[in-house]
């Protein structure tokens, strides 16, 4: 069924291009445009849903999300620090910089995250509190770097802040989708101790797992992942939340099935908001922007759950 | 089975002395903050002690790998702090090797009636017969071969007369098995019945260890939980606990 969907998919992004015929305007459109955007959102969906189910189990929130734990705003101070002040590089060294200065950031914020969330494992909601933090004080940072910057470079860190799929082309993509494949394939291995984790800890540790080594292991395939996705498409709010948490509610908390499904369903949404703010409205809607309005109502509705529930 | 020599853990317990043998019922009883939680959680090595040796089968504790003891040693913890809405079916097979569920272990813990369930939508002692389940099911090939090594921290907390003795009655079933079976509680009426033998803690030190039905006596009872304790026994020889302050 999910595969039909994704074909579905493929095919409304070839709507309005005839590659087939012989015009070769219309065959560098979709080879330099149209796939580099599909690859861009199926990839960046992927990356952030199957993080962010991953991080929901591992941070035991489940209201995790690369955005709104701070990660996000961690690997965009990184990219903003770059633009900002490292404005003289060439374009070709800048898909070299940019994707390891949003990945470490994406590592720093990640594992500062992670050690606030263990000095406070009382408080259930600790994490989310640690990424308001974060995000706070990396939003206040970029905002004195912007005091300081000329307008050239200002213009290219809002672009980018805004969340764009249709930045990155076939050089910087060619390196981030190997990388996301293995890192999530990685992750993907790892679902049945993840199922353990569900229960805390101890228990994983009790079931047979070595815990330090599996934090920090899936802690950096994370980081990996949203530092890659952050750097090719800018910061995309919600999709990590809203895709693992719907996919849960439907077919149950088995990793096994809930990882590979995320993956999929996550490039499926970015591949739908493509073909909406693209083919059907007939201009460029910010991808944030779409998903936002969708994600928005998700989290006031599992918010909500989680109230009833206690 | 286990055994432990000169165990301390920093101003939790000290110098703890113990050696459980397979096939025994053993009960851990004492006062809050008397060790009873740490000392099981040594033995399960999710705590490493300060100092001492723990050897489980004749082998360092530490020097066990992970799913190798995985496989051996079961462990519920105290408490459990749930915050995803998973089925008790789904918590049960995270944990165990085959789908279906042991008979001697639903007709002790009655868990099928609310399979589909939510875990977190359940009471108390519901919850904690799911957690026992998940327990025992991690190791459920050792328990059949009589070589698992089961530590239940406060098992009854939150169970109903009904299942207390159903757990203790499955319990007894698996360590006359082979099985090494360790649980904690209060009960001093319950670890009559059931105890083989009774480790006896006092300000995080073992007081005394033995069999149950000798070393259950008033005045000892008493030193080891400062407080009043009355012993009844009727024509055949059963006794009957009764506490109160002085």
């Amino acid at each position: 069924m999910l595969v039909t969907l994704i074909l579905v998919t493929l095919y409304a992004l070839f709507t309005g291009l005839d590659v087939f015929t012989k015009s070769a305007v219309q065959q560098k459109i979709f080879l330099y445009l149209r796939l580099p955007l599909v690859v861009t959102a199926a990839i960046v969906g992927a990356a952030l849903s199957v993080s962010s189910a991953c991080l929901q189990v591992l941070l035991r929130n489940p209201l995790a999300d690369p955005g709104i734990i701070g990660i996000t705003s961690g690997a965009s101070l990184f990219a903003a620090i770059f633009l900002l002040l490292g404005s003289q590089v060439s374009i070709t060294q800048l898909h070299i910089w940019l994707p390891l200065f949003c990945f470490s950031g994406a590592v720093l914020s990640t594992f500062a995250i992670y050690l606030l969330s263990r000095k406070l494992p009382e408080m259930g909601n600790a994490v989310i509190l640690a990424g308001i933090a974060i995000s706070t004080l990396s939003g206040a940072i970029i905002a004195w770097l912007y005091l300081f910057s000329d307008a050239q470079s200002m213009r290219h860190l809002t672009f980018w802040l805004m969340g764009s799929l249709h930045q990155a082309g076939w050089d910087i993509l060619l390196f981030a989708v190997p990388i996301c494949l293995v890192a999530m394939i990685y992750l993907m291995r790892q679902a049945k101790p993840l199922n353990w984790y569900y229960f805390g800890a101890s228990n994983a540790q009790l079931a047979g797992l070595d815990v330090k080594k599996f934090n920090r292991k899936l802690l950096f395939a994370c980081a990996l992942l949203v530092g890659i996705a952050v750097s090719i498409a800018g910061s995309i709010a919600f999709v990590g939340l809203l895709v693992p948490h719907l996919l849960r509610n439907f077919f149950g908390f088995d990793n096994r099935f809930i990882l590979p499904a995320s993956a999929i369903c996550g490039a499926l949404l970015l591949m739908l908001v493509v073909v909406v703010s693209d083919t059907a409205t007939g201009f460029n809607i910010p991808v944030s922007m779409l998903t936002a309005t969708l994600g928005g109502p998700v989290f006031f509705f599992s918010l909500l759950k989680l109230q009833r529930q206690r | 089975m286990i055994e432990l020599t000169g165990v301390s853990v920093l101003n939790r317990i000290s110098d703890v002395n113990l050696s459980l043998k397979r096939g025994h019922m053993v009960h851990i009883l004492g006062n809050n903050g008397s060790g009873k939680s740490t000392l099981l959680a040594v033995m399960s090595a999710l705590l490493s002690s300060d100092s001492g040796k723990v050897e489980l089968l004749g082998k360092d504790l530490s020097e066990y790998d992970l799913i190798e003891l995985a496989n051996l040693r079961c462990f519920q913890e105290q408490g459990h702090n749930q915050v995803f809405t998973i089925t008790v079916r789904e918590t049960l097979q995270f944990f165990s090797a085959s789908a279906e569920m042991p008979e001697s272990l639903e007709q002790a813990l009655e868990i099928k009636p609310f399979m589909n369930r939510e875990l977190t939508a359940l009471s108390g002692g519901e919850q904690r017969r799911v957690h026992i389940a998940r327990a025992l099911l991690q190791v459920w090939p050792a328990i059949e071969n009589g070589s698992a090594l089961i530590l239940l921290d406060e098992p009854i907390q939150g169970l109903d007369y009904r299942h207390q003795h159903l757990l203790f009655g499955l319990l007894n079933q698996l360590a006359s098995k082979g099985n090494l079976v360790v649980v904690s509680h209060h009960d001093l009426n319950l670890c009559y019945q059931y105890a083989d033998k009774l480790v006896l803690l006092k300000d995080k030190r073992v007081y005394a260890v033995g069999l149950a039905k000798e070393i259950m006596k008033e005045e000892f009872l008493e030193q080891a939980f400062c407080c009043k304790i009355s012993c009844y026994s009727d024509e055949a020889g059963n006794r009957l606990f009764q506490t109160y302050l002085n």
